[in-house]
């Protein structure tokens, strides 16, 4: 049974920017064993999405849903069963666990909430999961403090599957690692999707892992969604022209020809300023015209599996950006 | 024996030792205590400090040193349990405001900066006038003034770990308030309480000893120290050991609490903040 997160979350007065939501219009879904990476630059909504999944804000508009079961209730109001099988991993693992706790009392409690389970069959599927993780089950005895920073988001990342979840939220999980590190846990999620069955919402600004470990890639800049579609797909022409700067902002160890990249570092709206029908426009390259201040780009379907939402056709794009 | 602390200052060591002793003498005093604190007239009125009489007697012909033996019960017992009675409420609150942050908290913060603008010593003049001085009474005042204090500093401690990433992940499993609240938060925030304790607990000594001073204290006969520096305060020229015993004793008690605190806040990484109050 596929699952699916048609959703518009936004958020509402309760955040800072009442005249600005943070992510509309924004509707993707993913299958079970299935990763799909959420990319897009900081404050462009990727954690507001993360957050509305998780039922720790509530969308103003629009739906989540869940093993084809509608979702859109805060956190309190969910079935403990639910809670269990979408599992949440956070970018800072040195803020991400209890900084006064042991790590068999952090990976812990997870099993003893969820499966009533304590003591020595407590101890042991603690045990199991770091060595699931690839850490030393003698390590339950120590201290967060103890552990470098890869160790403990291997320590958050048994803490999740200590729920055994069906989707896992990944929240900018390697960007605070060591590049050496990022591969070891890279290779470690890839393990775990095909032990598991897994689905990964993916979260990341680091298009090498996204190309890496992803299956679909969702392009999001300014809260709406800009592309969408397989990873190859996404990773060659035609691209949304934001998805051309993105991959222009990359470093290459040996650059290409002559391209456009004198893109206009993001221009902050201000004030009353109205905003354009696409967000992107005030920093497009390849922007045609008024239209595209005036009149909501539509998505282009590229293939089956692909769609780019830009008033350029896709064919067209795909001339453009020809190498 | 130091090496047992190698990270506690040396001061903080010599409190401690000192605030012991402070403890087995509440404990164990009255089993060896020469005589009764109230029985008038075991030894001649005045009489100076001798092997008899090791601090010598008060006008009634009171032992001076069985009484400040026997007070060291009454002070420990009335200051400690109001400051823990304080301290238990306050970091609830605090705990508690700092949690749920919104309405709640602005609400409560209000009360509390209110109740703070309430000189305690007049206040606790006015009710025990009103309703008559008796132990529980005073425990309760200071307690009543430690609460908003305590539960300011607590919420302020709370406030900096609610917002930590593993509240969230506490959050997102669905654990329960209280759950967050002491697993997950009190953690984080028993070094502040302690170090809230340990200082109250001081500046509780002085006021109850202020209070059994101006005659809003234990009744006498019970030997208080602060009603013993009063008694005495008449024959000071006579007898100035009647006055000094009982306040060497609120000394030797608060000098050291205040010097553990220090070591200790030092240690767990707390500032000591000696202007509050």
């Amino acid at each position: 049974m596929p699952r699916g997160y048609p959703e518009r979350p936004q958020t509402g007065e309760s955040d800072q920017l009442p005249a600005k939501p943070a992510v509309r219009g924004v509707s993707f879904s993913i299958s079970p064993g299935e990763t799909l990476a959420l990319v897009g630059e900081s404050g462009s909504g990727k954690s507001t999405i993360v957050r509305a999944i998780a039922g720790l804000l509530a969308p103003t508009r629009g739906r989540l849903v869940f093993d084809g079961q509608d979702i859109t209730l805060p956190v309190e109001r969910r079935t403990k069963e639910l809670r269990r099988q979408i599992q949440l991993i956070l970018q800072n693992p040195d803020a991400s666990l209890n900084p006064r706790h042991r790590l068999w009392r952090i990976i812990g409690r997870p099993i003893e909430f969820f499966f009533r389970t304590s003591g020595r069959e407590q101890q042991r599927g603690v045990a199991e999961l770091l060595e699931t993780v690839q850490l030393d089950a003698g390590y339950m005895w120590r201290m967060p403090s103890d552990l470098s920073g890869g160790e403990r988001q291997r320590v958050a990342i048994a803490r999740a599957l200590a729920a055994r979840p069906k989707l896992l939220l990944c929240d900018e999980i390697l960007s605070a690692l060591d590049v050496s590190v990022q591969a070891g846990i890279l290779n470690l999620l890839r393990a775990l999707q095909a032990g598991h069955g897994l689905s990964f919402l993916f979260i990341s600004h680091d298009l090498a892992v996204v190309r890496s470990l992803a299956h679909r890639v969702a392009v999001l800049y300014q809260g709406e969604l800009c592309e969408v579609g397989g990873v190859r797909e996404v990773f060659s022409p035609p691209f949304h022209p934001y998805t051309e700067v993105l991959f222009r902002a990359q470093p290459v160890p040996a650059p290409g020809e002559d391209l456009p990249t004198d893109v206009p570092s993001g221009s902050e709206l201000e004030g009353e300023e109205a905003v354009p029908a696409c967000p992107f426009a005030p920093r497009c390259p390849r922007k045609v015209g008024s239209i595209c201040d005036r009149v909501p780009p539509p998505w282009s379907t590229v293939s089956a599996t692909h769609a780019i939402r830009c008033h350029i056709p896709g064919g067209e794009l795909a001339k453009l950006q020809a190498i | 024996m130091l090496a047992w602390f190698p990270e506690w200052p040396l001061s903080a060591l010599i409190a401690g030792s000192i605030l012991v002793l402070h403890g087995v003498i509440a404990l164990t005093g009255p089993m060896w205590a020469p005589y009764s604190p109230t029985k008038i007239l075991v030894g001649q009125p005045f009489a100076s400090p001798s092997t008899a009489h090791l601090l010598g007697t008060d006008n009634l012909g009171r032992d001076v040193f069985s009484r400040v033996v026997y007070g060291e019960r009454t002070v420990l017992t009335l200051s400690l349990s109001a400051t823990g009675l304080g301290v238990l409420c306050g970091a609830s609150l605090g705990l508690v405001t700092g949690y749920a942050r919104g309405w709640l908290d602005e609400v409560v913060m209000r009360i509390i900066d209110i109740m703070i603008s309430i000189p305690p010593l007049i206040l606790a003049l006015l009710v025990i006038s009103a309703l008559g001085s008796s132990p529980l009474l005073l425990v309760l005042t200071v307690a009543f003034f430690y609460v908003p204090r305590v539960a300011r500093v607590v919420r302020a401690a709370t406030l900096r770990v609610v917002m930590e990433d593993f509240v969230t992940i506490a959050r997102a499993r669905g654990e329960s308030a209280w759950s967050i609240a002491h697993k997950e938060l009190l953690p984080n925030v028993i070094g502040t309480v302690l170090v809230e304790f340990a200082i109250r607990s001081g500046y509780a000594v002085i006021f109850i000893g202020s209070m059994g001073f101006l005659g809003f204290g234990p009744p006498p006969p019970t030997p208080e120290w602060g009603l013993m520096v009063n008694q005495g305060r008449e024959y000071i020229v006579t007898a100035p050991w009647a006055v000094v015993a009982p306040a060497v004793g609120i000394a030797s008690l608060v000098v050291p609490l205040n010097l553990f605190t220090d070591g200790m806040a030092r240690l767990l990484g707390q500032s000591v903040p000696w202007e509050r109050h």
